[in-house]
């Protein structure tokens, strides 16, 4: 299920450079809206360079949408064992990144990873993909979201136009290996 | 899984490829089967609660938000139970259209069910996206076929989740022809590729296992059953749908928030799904679904519930052959929904959601507000009929490994393409002290 917000994805595969992000994860249950509120909030204004799509529980169909985009933010919850409010740029394809567990959050337990990894195992070319996990705390049906992992969501919406900027350089370091930032270190999203 | 002398205990914490939250729970003592609970912990919903007071024209979008599987299901039995309390009939444009909305929702549902979700089950694979490791093909097929229904109610409903177009009365807005048409070419693909999925899947290997189903599905005289007309059973069960609630009963069991359906009578199990739908009104499959259906003869799905992806594969030839001949000769209504005058009133419908019957029964106070609702969804009704079949199986595989049987017994559930979300409610309970 995906909820359009901002430009129709369908100018993503016209134009085949936009960056295009994509908010995961549950509105209603606390931190897991993470990735989905990121997304609300940077589409509140006009980026003629970014589409946003909210997908609170990404079906299959999100397949359709990988491969007709230029390069993919992908911002979801993550649980690592981190403290929460931690930030993980993680470049695709990295084997440190499994699908949620089975969990009351999903929908016959799918959601991106399975979507890269089926299009993987199609054979499909898939465009630049970048992850930002962003590391949960509270993780229940109508719970809030932290007040750590408010702050990282803060930061994201923040720093974003840097973020941005470097995910349009296939050059950028930030491609190379899976970065982590702590709370504390207010460096996101790095050089 | 543990191991207590003779005693065996098996769980299944969490039952994967379904939609939402359950387990299983099996004992055994000295080899006989003491015990089966699925266990459904997925929380009670309250739909019925919150509906009332609602006006009756929002109900079918908000019944729509029970499933995102099925939700054209729950929109439509609210709309013809609505439509059946207020007295309303529209014209034959828009039951055409009602009807191309269930060919969407079952194209959709069923190819995501076939491919996703059960084939990994049959070729040995965790999931589909094993599967498509090595037979591309195939998920690329099924893919397609469902993108296709996706398509169609993107056209239909204005959106491929949760549609919005649908209202009691007809519809807010309907397509352009033009725009139905657009699909033909892809339709035709799909009534092609609905056949070959058919041909591969009755090559898979299939447990023998045929328990003896009372089967249960809405029937109407000229049309395999999706959206009327009345309810039937292979024991003799006619019965228009206002006597549902009199001739099926919903009991609550601890171990589940899904209730679970029997015949009240005789308080047995009943089975509902595309098993039923097939044996009860098989020939009023359309032409080439009948045709494909028969030519399978020796592997018809007959009362084996593993060979329920054979009926889905069967419905999918229907849908797309349905689909086709619906979009072929559609003519734009000149009204696209009728007049409503509001009155007090009830009215019940059932009709056939891709996993099987689903009954809404509303009551109407004369400002039209929902004054009672009741929504008896197609899993919660089986959910008794899978417990059976797991008594049934397990004496024959009780010897085998316990990852073995945990396996053979989530295969099983998931042939039901349970809807987990949707069944579960509570009742409501009133205590009386004295």
């Amino acid at each position: 299920m995906a909820e359009r917000l901002g430009n129709p994805t369908g100018e993503l595969s016209r134009e085949g450079k936009r960056l295009l992000v994509l908010g995961c994860g549950n509105p209603l249950a606390g931190d897991d809206s993470a990735g989905a509120e990121v997304v609300r909030r940077l589409s509140s204004s006009e980026n003629p360079d970014c589409n946003f799509l909210a997908v609170p529980f990404p079906g299959i169909e999100l397949l359709d949408v990988l491969l007709g985009a230029g390069t993919v933010l992908i911002v979801d919850a993550v649980a690592s064992g981190a403290p929460p409010g931690t930030l993980h740029l993680i470049p695709w394809p990295a084997s440190s990144v499994e699908p949620r567990a089975v969990s009351t959050l999903s929908s016959h337990g799918w959601g991106p990873i399975e979507t890269l990894k089926l299009a993987a195992a199609l054979g499909k070319t898939l465009p630049p993909v970048m992850i930002l996990g962003i590391e949960i705390g509270e993780l229940h049906l109508g719970a809030l979201r932290s007040e750590a992992v408010e702050a990282s969501v803060a930061r994201v919406v923040e720093r974003f136009p840097i973020l941005c900027s470097l995910l349009a350089n296939p050059h950028a370091a930030l491609w190379d290996r899976a970065r982590t930032f702590l709370p504390e270190d207010f460096s996101f999203p790095g050089e | 899984m543990a191991n207590e002398g003779a005693g065996k205990t098996i769980k299944v914490e969490y039952l994967t490829r379904v939609e939402g939250e359950g387990g299983l729970f099996i004992r055994t003592e000295n080899g006989n089967v003491r015990d089966v609970k699925l266990n459904i912990f997925e929380p009670p919903r309250f739909f019925e609660g919150f509906l009332r007071g609602r006006h009756f024209q929002e109900v079918p979008d908000i019944t729509a938000r029970i499933c995102g599987i099925c939700p054209v299901a729950y929109q439509m039995s609210a709309v013809h139970a609505l439509e059946a309390a207020l007295g309303v009939t529209p014209g034959p444009e828009i039951r055409l259209l009602r009807r191309l909305l269930y060919c969407a929702e079952w194209i959709e549902s069923h190819a995501l069910h076939i491919y996703m979700l059960n084939a990994p089950d049959y070729l040995g694979y965790e999931s589909v996206v094993a599967l498509a490791g090595e037979h591309p093909q195939e998920v690329e097929r099924g893919l397609r076929l469902k993108k296709i229904g996706n398509q169609l109610l993107e056209i239909l409903g204005g959106r491929a989740t949760h549609p919005v177009s649908a209202c009691v009365g007809g519809f807010y807005k309907v397509p352009r022809a033009r725009e139905l048409r657009k699909l033909r070419d892809d339709l035709l693909w799909g009534l092609e590729a609905a056949k070959q999925t058919l041909a591969w899947v009755v090559t898979f290997k299939f447990p023998d296992f045929s328990p003896n189903y009372e089967f249960v599905s809405v029937s109407h005289p000229d049309e395999y059953p999706m959206n009327e007309r009345r309810v039937i059973s292979s024991d003799g069960i006619d019965i228009d749908p206002v006597d549902f609630e009199r001739v099926f009963l919903e009991e609550h069991v601890e171990h589940s928030t899904a209730l679970h359906s029997v015949r009240a009578d005789r308080a047995t199990s009943y089975l509902v799904g595309p098993l039923a739908r097939l044996a009860l009104n098989f020939e009023k499959l359309l032409p080439q679904a009948k045709a494909a259906a028969r030519a399978i003869v020796a592997t018809q799905p007959g009362r084996n519930p593993f060979r329920g992806i054979v009926a889905r594969a069967i419905e999918l030839i229907h849908a797309y052959e349905e689909a086709l001949a619906i979009i072929e000769t559609y003519q734009e209504p000149a009204t696209s929904r009728v007049e409503i005058k509001v009155h007090a009133g009830e009215g019940c419908a059932a009709t056939e959601a891709p996993r099987g019957l689903l009954y809404h029964r509303y009551r109407l106070n004369d400002r039209g507000l929902v004054e009672a609702a009741r929504i008896i969804p197609p899993t919660a009704q089986n959910m008794r009929r899978m417990e059976d079949d797991l008594r049934e199986l397990l004496p024959g595989i009780i010897a085998r490994p316990d990852a073995e049987i945990a396996q053979t017994c989530e295969n099983l559930i998931r042939t039901y393409d349970p809807c987990i979300s949707c069944s579960t409610h509570f009742l409501k309970l009133r205590i009386e002290r004295g």
